[in-house]
């Protein structure tokens, strides 16, 4: 115990993986949205830039926004991120879902009349799977090169059990939106039982800022060993800081990208994370050991390029 | 650059949440010197029992700080306002009147006479009160700026239906009056800044860029930093309005300027 709240010695850490990024990939037109959107190569440029000032971005995971056609924003994300510039090696794309077949957020009554609703919106006829989960099913290669599929349950629903068995059979990590309209608690009964892939909270659980939630994310993550949790969205340093005490080897950094910048995300979880050993496994060793990325990137100054040394990006 | 940050809570809470670390003041001197904070405003976090020695002790530790650190006191009421639908918030606002109706009212959060040695006010309406006319015209009188939480749960339109005409001198919504997240509060804050001069946005517990984004666009002088530490700390605060705004002169109103005329000092 040191007395204080924040760190009060300069972060160890230089380089990050960030495991929540929006990003579009080349090629396709931003949605009309109150939130603006972000392409990979501006994400990956503006890493790059960021060297300079001791901070660093070297690769994560990154998915579509909404908005889009998220099959084919998915697909060529994950085309991008074999490019053969350096600068892309340690980044790789994850499936986002579009609509879904499977259970709401929501409880008892009041997810039935919602799913009634639905029903009517599309004409009276039985849900139909969206694209994605058609794809994946039609051909389960495509699942190939994506490092994780990220689910949104309150806007799509969840996929049926034949494509979440799927990912488990393949082991395909899940990123899924929770806190605020997709609680953890729903998660926990929904989702885990259907499912053997890891699940990744994301907002620590706890979005936006709902410390019970955050209490049940932390809870489950330590009874479970398929989940963890990433830091997008989470600006409140005790919130952090509970999470990294109880379960340092399961946090990773998330920045949720552009809506908040790497840069300031990693500033929340430096500041808050006192334990250059703890900070160091949520800046890079977690997102190593479950998605693959690549903790040993070395920069190559004179030119600014990002040079991988890993061995490989599959795992 | 130099920074005033105008959202500080320094201080014990009372109520066992998560949200508030215990930040002592010596603590955020330390804060303030890692991100160039020149000047802040402090103010105790959230307690149950009333602020008396809370304002007491925060405003005698600030008079140590030779005036980089002035306290705002934070004042309640016994008018719990019913801000939206929720049962738990009807039911402290009758338990509060009725309090009040049986002689067991708020005690002052601050003898009245003793207001002048605050820079300003803090108010929390849902959960601490809305303060009663003698306050509103001991604040107006001593021409102290207001601060108030916004958005859930006391939202921009409930402030400017209810706090703002009680009030003569500046009024500042924390959290750009969109705390946690919630787009149609920024846009309502937004409009209430844009028909009213005298209300301020303070950039506070802001964490989508968007929203910071659409604010300094809309209203960019009438933007105001402040950190709300111990949730985090004013240096990733800044960076977040850093990371947004790219106009170094805009830059410079927001993080000092503006906090500094109103205060009174000099840039």
């Amino acid at each position: 115990m040191t007395g204080s709240l924040f760190r009060s010695t300069r972060s160890p850490v230089q380089t990050v993986l960030d495991v929540h990024v929006n990003a579009l990939p080349e090629g396709i037109t931003p949605p009309d949205s109150f939130y603006q959107s972000a392409s990979l190569a501006s994400v990956v440029k503006q890493n790059q830039a960021a060297h300079n000032e001791g901070f660093q971005v070297t690769g994560g995971c990154v998915c579509a926004p909404a908005g889009v056609d998220l099959l084919a924003a998915s697909l060529a994300l994950k085309e991008q991120c074999r490019d053969v510039d350096p600068a892309y090696a340690n980044w790789r794309a994850m499936l986002r879902f579009d609509h879904c077949v499977g259970p709401w957020p929501g409880a008892g009554p009041v997810s039935r009349i919602a799913h009634v609703r639905r029903s009517l919106n599309r004409g009276l006829k039985s849900p139909v799977q969206g694209t994605v989960s058609r794809a994946i099913l039609n051909d389960p290669t495509m699942l190939n090169e994506f490092a994780a599929v990220k689910l949104m349950p309150q806007m799509t629903g969840l996929p049926d059990d034949k494509a979440l068995g799927l990912l488990g059979d393949l082991n395909i990590p899940i990123l899924v939106h929770a806190g605020s309209f997709c609680p953890v608690r729903w998660i926990k009964s929904h989702l885990l039982p259907r499912t053997s892939s890891p699940v990744v909270l994301a907002h620590l659980g706890s979005w936006p800022c709902s410390a019970d939630d955050l209490a049940q994310a932390v809870e489950l993550a330590e009874a479970d060993k398929r989940v963890f949790i990433e830091t997008s969205g989470a600006s409140i340093g005790n919130f952090i800081r509970h999470a990294a005490t109880r379960i340092p080897e399961k946090l990773m950094f998330g920045s949720n990208t552009p809506m908040c910048a790497a840069s300031v995300q990693w500033q929340h979880v430096s500041s808050s994370i006192q334990d250059d050993f703890v900070l160091k496994r949520v800046a890079q060793q977690n997102a190593h050991d479950l998605f693959g990325l690549s903790t040993s990137l070395t920069l190559d100054e004179s030119t600014n390029n990002v040079m991988s040394n890993a061995t490989g990006l599959e795992s | 650059m130099s920074l005033f940050d105008v959202h500080v809570h320094i201080g014990s809470s009372n109520t066992d949440e998560l949200y508030y670390g215990l930040l002592s003041g010596s603590e955020y001197l330390t804060l303030m010197d890692a991100a160039d904070v020149q000047q802040a405003i402090a103010f105790p976090p959230l307690r149950t029992d009333g602020y008396a020695q809370a304002n007491a002790e925060l405003v005698d530790w600030c008079d140590t700080t030779a005036g980089r650190v002035r306290a705002f006191a934070r004042l309640g009421g016994d008018l719990l306002p019913v801000t939206e639908p929720q049962l738990w918030i009807a039911r402290r606002a009758a338990r509060a009147a009725l309090g009040k109706l049986v002689g067991q009212g708020r005690a002052p959060d601050v003898e009245l006479d003793e207001l002048h040695r605050y820079a300003g006010v803090k108010l929390l309406p849902h959960l601490d009160g809305v303060p009663g006319k003698a306050v509103f015209d001991r604040i107006n009188e001593l021409e102290l700026p207001v601060l108030t939480h916004a958005g859930r749960y006391a939202t921009p339109r409930f402030i400017g239906k209810t706090i703002l005409p009680k009030l003569k001198g500046r009024l500042i919504l924390a959290h750009l009056g969109a705390f946690p997240d919630r787009e149609k509060d920024l846009k309502d804050a937004v409009e209430l800044a844009r028909l009213n001069p005298s209300v301020l946005l303070d950039t506070s517990g802001i964490w989508i860029a968007d929203f910071l984004s659409y604010a300094i666009r809309e209203v960019p002088n009438q933007i105001i930093f402040g950190s709300d530490c111990p949730l985090t700390t004013p240096s990733a605060a800044w960076e977040m309005v850093d990371s947004v705004c790219h106009d170094p002169l805009l830059k410079k109103r927001i993080g000092f300027e503006l906090a500094a005329d109103i205060f009174g000092i000099s840039s």
